[in-house]
Order: C-alpha cells, then sequence, then structure tokens
C-alpha cells in the first residue's frame, strides 16, 4: 500500500518510519517536506491509496487547493484544531473545498522522539467510513503503533482541539509551581468536559477518554518540551495568546459548559491572571463528578 | 422527451428481475438467516392479516413460510422466499399505458380548468381557472430536461398534503418533463376511477402496512431495478406527509439510496447512460388541506404509531373541492420549485450530467465506487455516508428553495409573541393554553414580522411588503378554510389557534430568522 505524506520534516519522518514499520510505502508531496529516503511526487491523486495530511489548520485550505484530492481519493488528516478564519473543523474543510469524501482523522500519543527510539505508541483513526478507518489502520498499524478504528469522527476531531486547551491549562498548572494532584486534578476534570462537549454534540461522550483525549494529556505530563505545555507555562507568566483564544470560543461556541475553557479564554486573553483563574475555578462548587 | 416508462416490462419480467435479485441475495446467506427472515415475515404478515384482507394464495403463502419455521430444508426455505417475492413483485408493477398517459395529457389542462371553476358550490367566486397562473414552475428546467434525455432522474418533493402528487404530476406535464414512476400508498388506489388512472399512469403499489424485512427489501429491488431500466422516479423522501408543518430534516435512506446502487450496477454493467441524477422539489402554498389532522396527529402520544391516516380531509372529495375552491379564490398561488440537480452523493451536476466540486470544476465521480483500476466496489456502509450526505443537501436544497408565504411569516411571529409572551412555557403546554390565554397584541406579531424581513431577502417569498400587510393578508388566507382559525384579528390583538399556528409556523423551522 502507498500512503502519501504532507507535513512538515519531523511529522513527515515519524509518519515514514510508522508507514514502513506496518510493510507499507511512504511517498512525500514535493510541495512540503521530503524526508531523507522517501520518494517526492508532484500529485498524489492516482498515485497513493491514502493521504496523510499534517499541515497547521490555516494551510490545509492551500494545501488542498494545491493537490486537488478528487472522489476516488481518502484523506487522513493528522493535524488538529480548527480553521481559524472560518471556525470550521477541518474534515468539513475538505468537504467544502473539494469532492473528496472519504476524510478521517487520526489522533493520538505518536511522539516523533518515541518512535526514533522504537518505543510502541498508539492511536485513533475516526472517519464516517468504515474503509477509511480501516485503510489507516492497515497503513500504519504494526507492533511499533497501534492505530484503533472509530466511527467517531466529530468526537475524536473535538478532542483534538480541546487538547489543545486542557494541556495549555497542565502547562499553566505547572507553571504556577502547582504538584502532581492540581496536574491530576486539571486531565480529570479536562476528560469530564471532553465527555460533555463531545457527548452534547452528537459524538461518543466516551471518545475523549480514549487516545484522542486522554491518552495525549497523559503523554503530554511526560514531554517536558511539548507545545501545550509551553504555551501553558506563557500563560502562567502573563503572555497572552491570541490563537489559543480563538480556539477557546470556538469551543464554547459549541457547548457553554466547558468551564476550564472558560478559564484558559480569559487567560489567553489577557483579562485575569492564570492564578485568579484558577482560583475562580477552584472557587466553583462541585457536582457529580459524571454528571452529563 | 421519452421516458423508460413507455417500454415498461411486463408484470412476468419484474417478477423474474426482483427474485433473481433475491436469489443472488440469499446465495451468502445462511440457512439461519434465511429462517430469520421467513419467521420475520410470518410474524409481521400474521399480524397483519388478523384484520386485513388478502388474497387467498398470499395467504396460503404465508402459511407455507410459516411451515418452514420448522425445519424442512433450506430449497424449501428458498422457494418459499422466491415465491413472496414473485407475488410482492406482482402487486407493486402496474402497468404503465401510453394510451392513458396521452389521454390524460391531453385533457389535464381542460379538466383541470373544469374541476376547479365548475360551480358546485354557494362559497364559488372563481371566474376561469388558468392551472398555468395559479401553478407557479420554477427552476433550472431546461438544465433538468437535458439530464432526463442523457440519464434516469429521481425526483425529491417535500410532502404536505395529498394533493402533491396530482400537482406533481401537472407539474412535470407543464414543465416539458416525461412521466415519472412513484410509489403510492395502498389506500390510494381504494376509489376504483382514481386507481385505474394511477395504475396506467406510472404508479407503484406500496403497501405500507407490510412490514417485513423481506417486503422492504423487495420494495428497494424493485426501485433499483425500474431506475436502472431508466425509469425516471419520484420518491417522498420524508416517507410520509409532514405531520409537524416542518419541512422535511430527516429522510428515508432506503428508497433514496436505490439511485446510488443503480447508478453503480449500470457502471459495472458498462451501460451507455449509466447515470442517475437526484432533483429536489420543493412545494410551497399558503394553506394545507389537511392541517387539521395532519398537527393533531402530530402532537397526540400515538402520532408515530399512526403512519397512514385513512380519515383525513382528503378523503372527503367535498372538502377537497371546497378546499381547492376557497384556497384559488383567495388568489393564492402554489409555487413549485425544482432545485439544483446533483448527483447521487450530492454533488451539483452541470447541464452535461457531469459532477461539480464545490468549486464547480468537473470531478470524475465513478472514483466514489471505484478502485484504482477502475472496477466497481460495492460497499454497503461507504453507501449509507454517501446517502446521508445526498439527504442532508436535499434538506439544505428545500429551506433554500422553499417559497415563504404570509401564513407561515405571520404563524412564526404569532408564535413567537406568544412564547415571549408566556416565558418558561414548553410547546405542549403552549398549544394547550385555555381559550382566554391564546392572544397577544397585534402589534407584538407585526413588530417580529418587520424584524425578521430583512434576514429573509436571502431566501425566496411572497406576498405584502410591509409588516401590518403581512399579516392581513394571512388572516385572510386563515378564514378562507380551516374551520378553526389560525390567526383571528380581534382589535388591538389578535387571536390563535395555537395547534393550527403551530402548524404553519414550523414550515419556517430550519430558516435563520432574526427575532
Amino acid at each position: 500500500m502507498k500512503l502519501g505524506i504532507v507535513a512538515d520534516r519531523e511529522a513527515a519522518e515519524t509518519y515514514a518510519a510508522l508507514i514502513r514499520a506496518a510493510g507499507n510505502e511512504p511517498l512525500a508531496w514535493s510541495g512540503a517536506a521530503v524526508p531523507d529516503g522517501v520518494p517526492a511526487v508532484a500529485q498524489f491523486s492516482g498515485a497513493v491509496d491514502l493521504w496523510l495530511l499534517a499541515p497547521a489548520p490555516d494551510q490545509l485550505r492551500p494545501t488542498l487547493d494545491a493537490l486537488r484530492p478528487g472522489p476516488a481519493d481518502r484523506i487522513v488528516l493528522a493535524c488538529r484544531g480548527f480553521e481559524p478564519d472560518t471556525g470550521m473543523r477541518l474534515s468539513e474543510v475538505v468537504e467544502a473545498v473539494s469532492a473528496c469524501l472519504r476524510v478521517g482523522v487520526l489522533a493520538g500519543p505518536i511522539l516523533p522522539g518515541e518512535v526514533r527510539r522504537r518505543s510502541p505508541s498508539a492511536a485513533v483513526c475516526a472517519s464516517r467510513f468504515e474503509d477509511v478507518a480501516e485503510t489507516t489502520a492497515r497503513a500504519l498499524h504494526s507492533p511499533l503503533c497501534r492505530v484503533y478504528p472509530s466511527a467517531d469522527l466529530l468526537g475524536v476531531e473535538l478532542s483534538g482541539a480541546l487538547v489543545e486547551v486542557v494541556s495549555a491549562a497542565l502547562g499553566a498548572a505547572k507553571g504556577l509551581g502547582l504538584g502532581v494532584g492540581t496536574q491530576a486534578l486539571v486531565v480529570s476534570r479536562g476528560i469530564a468536559e471532553g465527555s460533555r462537549l463531545a457527548g452534547r454534540q452528537g459524538g461518543d461522550a466516551r471518545t475523549f477518554a480514549g487516545l484522542a483525549g486522554a491518552g495525549e494529556l497523559i503523554a503530554c505530563l511526560g514531554v517536558p518540551d511539548h507545545p501545550g505545555l509551553h504555551r501553558g507555562l506563557a500563560l502562567a507568566r502573563g503572555e497572552a495568546d491570541p490563537a489559543l483564544a480563538a480556539l477557546c470560543a470556538r469551543l464554547l461556541a459549541f457547548e457553554r459548559d466547558l468551564p476550564i475553557t472558560a478559564g484558559v479564554l480569559r487567560v489567553a486573553r489577557g483579562e485575569v491572571r492564570a492564578a485568579d483563574a484558577l482560583q475562580a475555578l477552584l472557587a466553583r462548587d462541585a457536582r457529580e463528578e459524571f454528571e452529563g | 422527451m421519452r421516458s423508460s416508462l413507455f417500454d415498461a416490462p411486463s408484470a412476468d419480467a419484474i417478477a423474474e428481475s426482483l427474485t433473481a435479485r433475491a436469489r443472488v441475495r440469499l446465495a451468502t446467506w445462511s440457512d439461519a438467516a434465511v429462517a430469520d427472515l421467513l419467521a420475520d415475515t410470518v410474524f409481521h404478515e400474521r399480524k397483519r392479516l388478523e384484520s386485513d384482507e388478502a388474497p387467498e394464495a398470499y395467504v396460503a403463502l404465508v402459511d407455507r413460510a410459516a411451515r418452514c419455521l420448522r425445519p424442512l430444508g433450506r430449497a424449501e426455505m428458498d422457494a418459499v422466499v422466491f415465491a413472496l417475492v414473485d407475488a410482492y413483485a406482482r402487486e407493486i408493477h402496474n402497468p404503465f399505458s401510453a394510451r392513458t398517459y396521452g389521454f390524460a395529457t391531453r385533457i389535464l389542462p381542460g379538466a383541470l380548468t373544469r374541476l376547479l371553476s365548475a360551480s358546485r358550490g354557494r362559497d364559488l367566486v372563481l371566474g376561469d381557472f388558468d392551472p398555468q397562473s395559479r401553478i407557479l414552475i420554477d427552476g433550472p428546467l431546461d438544465h433538468i430536461r437535458r439530464l432526463a434525455e442523457k440519464g434516469t432522474v429521481i425526483l425529491a418533493p417535500t410532502h404536505v398534503s395529498n394533493l402533491d402528487s396530482p400537482l406533481i404530476g401537472y407539474a412535470l406535464y407543464a414543465a416539458g418533463l416525461p412521466p415519472f414512476a412513484y410509489g403510492a400508498g395502498l389506500n390510494l388506489f381504494s376509489n376504483p376511477a382514481m386507481a385505474f388512472f394511477m395504475r396506467r399512469l406510472g404508479a407503484y403499489t406500496v403497501d405500507r402496512r407490510k412490514r417485513t424485512r423481506l417486503y422492504k427489501e423487495t420494495l428497494k429491488d424493485y426501485s433499483t431495478e425500474i431506475l436502472r431500466r431508466r425509469t425516471h422516479s419520484l420518491f417522498f423522501p420524508g416517507g410520509t406527509r409532514s405531520r409537524s408543518g416542518r419541512l422535511e430534516r430527516k429522510l428515508k435512506k432506503g428508497l433514496l439510496g436505490t439511485g446510488l446502487l443503480a447508478w453503480q450496477e449500470n457502471l459495472r454493467e458498462g451501460r451507455p447512460d449509466p447515470d442517475v441524477f437526484v432533483v429536489p422539489l420543493t412545494l410551497s402554498m399558503g394553506l394545507v388541506l389537511e392541517a387539521e389532522t395532519l398537527i393533531a396527529d402530530s402532537l397526540a402520544e400515538e402520532g408515530k404509531q399512526r403512519y397512514i391516516i385513512m380519515d383525513d380531509e382528503f378523503s372527503q372529495t367535498r372538502t377537497i373541492a371546497s378546499f381547492v375552491r376557497r384556497y384559488l379564490a383567495l388568489d393564492a398561488r402554489v409555487h413549485v420549485v425544482f432545485g439544483e440537480p446533483m448527483d447521487v452523493t450530492g454533488n451539483r451536476v452541470d447541464a452535461e450530467g457531469r459532477s461539480l466540486d464545490p468549486a464547480g470544476r468537473v470531478v470524475d465521480r465513478r472514483g466514489y465506487v471505484t478502485d484504482r483500476t477502475g472496477t466497481v466496489v460495492f460497499d454497503e456502509q461507504r453507501d449509507h455516508v454517501y446517502t446521508e450526505r445526498l439527504a442532508a443537501h436535499l434538506c439544505d436544497a428545500y429551506v433554500r428553495d422553499l417559497v415563504i408565504q404570509s401564513t407561515h411569516l405571520a404563524a412564526w411571529a404569532a408564535w413567537e409573541a406568544l412564547r415571549a409572551a408566556r416565558p418558561g412555557l414548553d410547546t405542549w403546554r403552549l398549544v394547550r393554553l385555555p381559550p382566554d390565554q391564546r392572544v397577544v397584541r397585534r402589534v407584538d406579531v407585526e413588530q417580529r414580522i418587520h424584524a425578521a424581513l430583512p434576514g429573509l431577502a436571502a431566501y425566496r417569498r411572497v406576498g405584502p411588503a410591509s409588516a401590518p400587510a403581512i399579516l392581513d393578508d394571512a388572516i385572510r388566507h386563515f378564514a378562507s378554510y380551516h374551520r378553526k382559525r389560525a390567526i383571528v384579528a380581534e382589535g388591538a390583538d389578535v387571536r390563535l389557534d395555537c395547534e393550527l399556528t403551530l402548524y404553519y409556523r414550523n414550515r419556517l423551522d430550519g430558516h435563520r430568522m432574526t427575532q
């Protein structure tokens, strides 16, 4: 099976390694990073069985405009968040700009450093098309990386976006010098928040407790240079983060009952200090742990 | 333009085709799966036959199926399944008559004129009725006519009234489109004269009381088969008349998906005109004949169970005639809007029948269903997702193409005014308000209409321009036909019949309304 990769160099090398470990052949788009030893191609249509795209969310549309996927193609998005200008989910962007309908999302704690050390990891691939989720699993699944198929495309996409926010909250907690108990509190209430978000939007409430949510959060705790943690450390130092604020606002447009996200939004906008936001969260009445 | 209805197959040929399909399907089934299918048939049909009449031969067939439930061997089970399919196929299929069609199209406009302008009632105010001035047809008709020559067209209309079918029949004729096959409920064949014409004008019989899997599969096979034979078909994708008055939002995917299947089978067989196109059709009228019964049914707990209403306003010929005369006396028009044609996955298609991506570029849609070698790959789960997308695009088209009438807008505004005046009450409690509380200030209603008008510029709308005139127009319409009036003027107030107001208000449920 041939897979086309569009990603930055580190991610492209990581996916190429996983694809080879699963006995398949990686190809890289000549318009993006081409890892050593990976053949470059100018077009994917007709040349590959599956496209693995991991551009930054604001680069997805131009990438698709250049690559022009069509009805015969299958795309898996390994990027997360929303398109900044429109607030659309990234799978929606694919359908809005192309005739490609068979779209999936890959999420989970696949860490380049660990793949290089050949430490096993795992991810979930969600698509409304069983064929896409199963093809992705066949493309990447090996002793080096387990890939679990899922039908909950919406849940996995929302989880990917919320992980950015909760990992920033974790970074802020670390930046404030708080201990592992506080970090566990943020992770577990983040999971509750993710379940509520996905469940009320028509996704599967369990999804955030899986690899796309809890898996990512647990992994970020052990990675000192995790980008989410870095953002949180900056928040703790009092730096505003407009992009993170926009992400929070988009999530809150889906679901208002997201206390951590609402707190991060105020800090990212520079309206309150991280310590004050934390105090405000802690001052809330406790409710049933698994309230819907 | 010729429809393949003119070359319609015989009942024997259809029965043979559908039995062959069943044979292919059963070849991959286990004995237990076939036994399950028969058990389902016996259970539902015996229950139905307790109250319904059926030919002796059919009752005997169900008894034969029941005997199979004791292990009699696979051959006998298969034989019973094929015999049932054969019986269903012959019941579903009706032979189209080119002679009757020619006769009907010659007399239709004149008959419609005479029917609707005949002096039968004291309340008659009509002079000469001209269908062309009262039934307004809009949409890309040249485009659709062209597609009907290039491939097979599925017409997917909204459905509020049993009057929709004759209305669509007229619209197809007036638009210069060929006749379409359509599924008609068995209850509509009860009138012998009506049945005579329906059978010969493309109607196939759908018995909604038969709830067995085998019957539903046979019906889907029938639809696939006639589409494959290039018979243009009409489905009401909502399945039944909208009880609540809302535009269809959840469509039945079973029949809708037969277009995708027929296209794939045509591709696999290398047929010269394999394509199937889907055209949304949105009907808009200011009043609905059966509104009172439908909304009552929607609100009633048993509403969900009552799939076939036999005793509504449509069952009374005098009521239909009265409705039509009174409606037309209002100088009211029925709007029939043909929407943008799509392929079977929901992409727009150009005049040549080629699929377009969102940027308007031509794409090869065969890639949706073929592998890299170009071989058609059947995949039920994949096709279900494609059909869901098609359904979503149809629902969007219904909202886009609805012609908003004064009755919809006034009912929406009146309902919102009532809701604002009674905060905290849900729909059910509002509907059950005592009569003395069903009053809102006229000015509140007008203000809400006025505030909504700029937002409605994005949609189709007819009627007066100002809010007071829109409300008056609606009140005049509501006064013309229903036993109860949705909105009645009472000095500075308006009094509502909450059920009817809700019914007409619901038509705008999918629109972005400015409060």
